[in-house]
């Protein structure tokens, strides 16, 4: 048995498709490509299939990961070629090696963030969103599993960001916490941003350019 | 394609994948070189009309035709729907993202009742004008098939051009003159009268309806020379047919998400409330080779894992264990499992569940429809009580659990003894699993049954009958209800109202088309979604047409009476339909169509002979 990392964009019109979804499209994808998959052994046999780190519906990703098995040897190159050949459009595997960390490594993501908004200029919007991801703490109040409120600081979640404006618009790029223990969602800083800010008509659209391990560096 | 002006409203609706196109073997063309435009609609949400198998075969039939691009459309969700209003955004195709106003056909598959306020509702967010009569030269041309036209006249009001029967051969005749008439400069009325003289195609703009004073319908005359009757299409040799070798694999999930072999066409069984087992006559069964190869050609190009064989009564397929043998030859290794759906009581053998348990396991099902043994007699489904425990014995023996049992309510002649029989037959089931020695410890058994109520239907031995007024419905449900003592059965039923709404279009007349169009004003759509069914809304509009809506649904008809679908000829004959009924009521069955033929009429479709019997 061979384990193998993929490395794979999700871009539009995949990034409508949700990360349940995309497993499904995964399966079948590798099923036509007609790759000796591994299956799991129990009284439903799956193919085996582990995401690094699920991708929320309408966020494109750059740098996206999935492990797999084969039973018998394949070049990677082939493989590559072969699911490239099967994959509907927006997907796309980028390279396949042999995994280097464990997925449970991932510390971090790192995302580009267009936003724009039809009542506040870029330039006031890039100032107001500096000043609210500047702030020692922002303190939000989620639901937990047993739809209690509990409060939580998305402060320590925002590892980096730096806010400049272009072609009348903002542009965000924003390191925040990954992975299996902390994770920490764009859209939620962004509609906790907007709410706290008052904009209404917030508009933005996400990419994760990469995903980084506990040593800052880029997951392999 | 994805249509620029919905981008930004896409996350804000659930499942966004139903409306963005772009799935695997969608079949995109250069607009340039088609000559025709076919949006093909399902008037439900994408997940059922994805499912849905006359869909996929026509969209790749359409799409094999050179100069034909047909692209796919379903009813937005409500939440789309609302952001298509509010920013002008019109009903569109899902692989080109054009408006489907700009298409050359619109065609509608009919499969319930149901769904006839979302074809107004889809026409209107697509900027079609609503009413036949009132459609320009241009204008798109609106053509509806499916099961539900074998009583167009509800419809018709909104439709150019129905098809009836199978669609394969007859829509690509309808292409043909369309484009000679294009050439010749596409004159609208011209092209209808023509296309009423292909077989198979009824043009109700070309028929006059007169009623007399008590309601019923006075005659029935046609215009301009079109035939007096219309009789269906079928595909002669199924083997032969289209075959299809790969289908759109969805992003999302769909109801039906698997590869659907379609094993033969029609049903031998002649169950007497059963629209299907007419209206399909006669039947036609493909070879196990040509099934075996389409569900291995569509496995491999869509990477699906799972097979399900579709037919009427999958154990009626002479073949059906060549057929499994061949299937099972590769999907075994390929981690492919195969399901039968629509088995009947009487043929579910132990070597069946041996081949089936090679493949995960799936649900099993069984339709004893009614309680006693009589009132199964009166519908002719030749089921005893004897081997749906035999069956279950056997299922309970493989290694099954739970059964699912569906049964109808208020078929004619039921009593209250009858309805009481329902439980006793779940009951018989539950103790059937109880009496197996190597049952697994620990496990209980779980019968679920289903009661619907009984709609009668155009083109049965029961289309003359009146169906239970609502009150009535509700009283069964409560005396089914109280009947059952084990909570190792559990009951459900259909809604009540949609049956009676189901049962009034399903016979209804032409002057339905007033009520369907004060309900689309009304707001109704989705009808076959309880969460959007409001009984009260369609009660106001058929008042506010001055509609008696009982007068479809709850009325006797005489069989001298004029039906609203006389003019339709489905095959099987009204003499025919009336032996059955007189027999119904002596609770006297008929034999299956390979026992004995009884004479139905279907051969005639087929050149007087019938496959059946060969």
């Amino acid at each position: 048995m061979f384990s193998i990392r993929m490395f794979f964009e999700k871009k539009e019109p995949a990034i409508y498709v949700s990360h349940l979804d995309l497993m499904r499209c995964f399966e079948r994808c590798i099923r036509r490509a007609g790759i000796p998959l591994w299956y799991t052994e129990g009284f439903n046999p799956r193919p085996f299939l582990t995401f690094a780190l699920p991708l929320s519906l309408g966020i494109t990703g750059l740098n996206e990961s999935v492990d797999l098995r084969l039973v018998e040897d394949m070049p990677l190159a082939e493989v590559q070629q072969r699911i490239n050949a099967c994959l509907p459009s927006g997907l796309r595997i980028l390279s396949i090696s042999e995994p280097v960390k464990k997925n449970t490594d991932i510390a971090a993501s790192i995302y580009d963030i267009d936003l724009r908004s039809g009542s506040v200029n870029a330039d006031e919007l890039a100032a107001k969103l500096s000043g609210f991801l500047s702030q020692d703490s922002i303190v939000i109040t989620k639901l937990n599993k047993k739809k209690k409120p509990v409060e939580s600081d998305l402060r320590p979640h925002i590892k980096a960001f730096s806010v400049s404006t272009e072609d009348g618009g903002v542009k965000l790029c924003i390191t925040l916490s990954s992975g299996c223990t902390e994770n920490c969602n764009p859209a939620l800083v962004l509609d906790t941003f907007a709410s706290r800010c008052e904009i209404g008509d917030l508009e933005y659209a996400i990419t994760r350019t990469d995903v980084l391990d506990t040593n800052g560096k880029s997951f392999r | 394609m994805i249509r620029p002006d919905i981008k930004k409203h896409l996350l804000k609706v659930q499942k966004p994948g139903r409306y963005t196109g772009g799935e695997l073997n969608s079949v995109i063309k250069n607009k340039d070189d088609v000559n025709i435009r076919f949006a093909f609609c399902f008037p439900d949400s994408y997940e059922i009309g994805m499912s849905h198998l006359g869909m996929k075969i026509l969209y790749s039939l359409y799409n094999d035709v050179p100069d034909v691009w047909c692209e796919r459309v379903f009813a937005p969700w409500t939440d789309m729907e609302a952001v298509m209003r509010e920013h002008s955004i019109p009903l569109y195709g899902l692989e080109s993202g054009d408006p489907i106003s700009d298409f050359d056909f619109i065609g509608f598959t009919m499969q319930y009742e149901m769904s006839y306020s979302n074809v107004l509702n889809m026409l209107e967010l697509g900027g079609v004008e609503l009413l036949a009569d009132r459609r320009a030269n241009d204008a798109p041309i609106i053509v509806c098939g499916g099961p539900c036209v074998c009583n167009p006249e509800p419809l018709a009001d909104f439709v150019d051009i129905f098809s009836l029967g199978e669609g394969e051969e007859v829509s690509i005749e309808m292409f043909d003159l369309y484009r000679r008439c294009k050439e010749e400069g596409f004159d609208r009325n011209k092209f209808l009268r023509m296309a009423a003289d292909i077989p198979g195609l009824y043009v109700p703009s070309l028929y006059d309806v007169t009623y007399g004073e008590d309601g019923t319908i006075a005659a029935f005359t046609p215009r301009d020379g079109a035939p007096a009757t219309i009789r269906k299409r079928i595909v002669q040799d199924f083997d032969k047919a289209y075959k299809l070798d790969r289908i759109v694999v969805p992003q999302i999930e769909i109801v039906h998400d698997r590869v659907v072999g379609e094993i033969f066409r029609g049903c031998i069984r002649g169950c007497r409330f059963c629209q299907a087992g007419y209206i399909y006559r006669p039947v036609r069964e493909r070879k196990p080779d040509t099934i075996n190869e389409m569900c291995r050609d569509m496995c491999m190009n869509t990477g699906y894992d799972e097979i399900s064989l579709s037919s009427l009564s999958s154990s009626d397929y002479t073949q059906l264990s060549p057929l499994l043998d061949k299937l099972l030859s590769w999907t075994e290794d390929n981690k492919v499992s195969i399901s039968l759906p629509s088995l009947r009581v009487d043929g579910f053998s132990s070597e069946l569940t041996e081949k089936l348990r090679k493949v995960r396991k799936g649900g099993l099902t069984f339709a004893p429809e009614a309680g006693t043994q009589r009132l199964r007699d009166v519908i002719n489904k030749n089921v005893t009580e004897k081997e749906l425990y035999n069956t279950c014995r056997t299922a309970f023996m493989g290694g099954w659990n739970s059964v699912k049992l569906y049964f109808m309510l208020g078929l004619p002649t039921e009593t209250d003894e009858d309805v009481q029989g329902i439980a006793k037959l779940a009951q018989m089931v539950v103790d059937t699993y109880y009496e197996n020695p190597d049952r697994p410890k620990g496990k209980a058994v779980s019968v679920s049954a289903s009661a619907s109520t009984f709609v009668p239907k155009p083109f049965t031995p029961f289309q003359w009958e009146p169906q239970i007024t609502i009150d009535e419905i509700h009283r069964r449900q409560k005396v089914l209800q109280t009947s059952v003592t084990s909570r190792k059965i559990s009951l459900s039923w259909h809604d009540a109202n949609t049956s009676f709404l189901e049962a009034v279009f399903a016979r209804g007349d032409r002057r339905l088309g007033a009520v369907l169009l004060r309900a689309h004003e009304l707001g109704c759509r989705f009808d076959s979604w309880e969460e959007f069914f409001d009984l009260d809304v369609w009660r106001k509009a058929f008042a506010d047409c001055g509609i008696d809506p009982e007068f479809y649904s709850c009325r006797a008809r005489s069989y001298d009476e004029i039906l609203p679908w006389d003019h339709i000829d489905f095959g099987v004959t009204k003499e025919f339909l009336i032996r059955e009924r007189e027999k119904s009521l002596r609770a006297e069955t008929t034999p299956h169509c390979r026992e004995k033929c009884s004479a139905c009429g279907a051969a005639d479709l087929t050149g007087g002979k019938c496959s059946v019997l060969n």
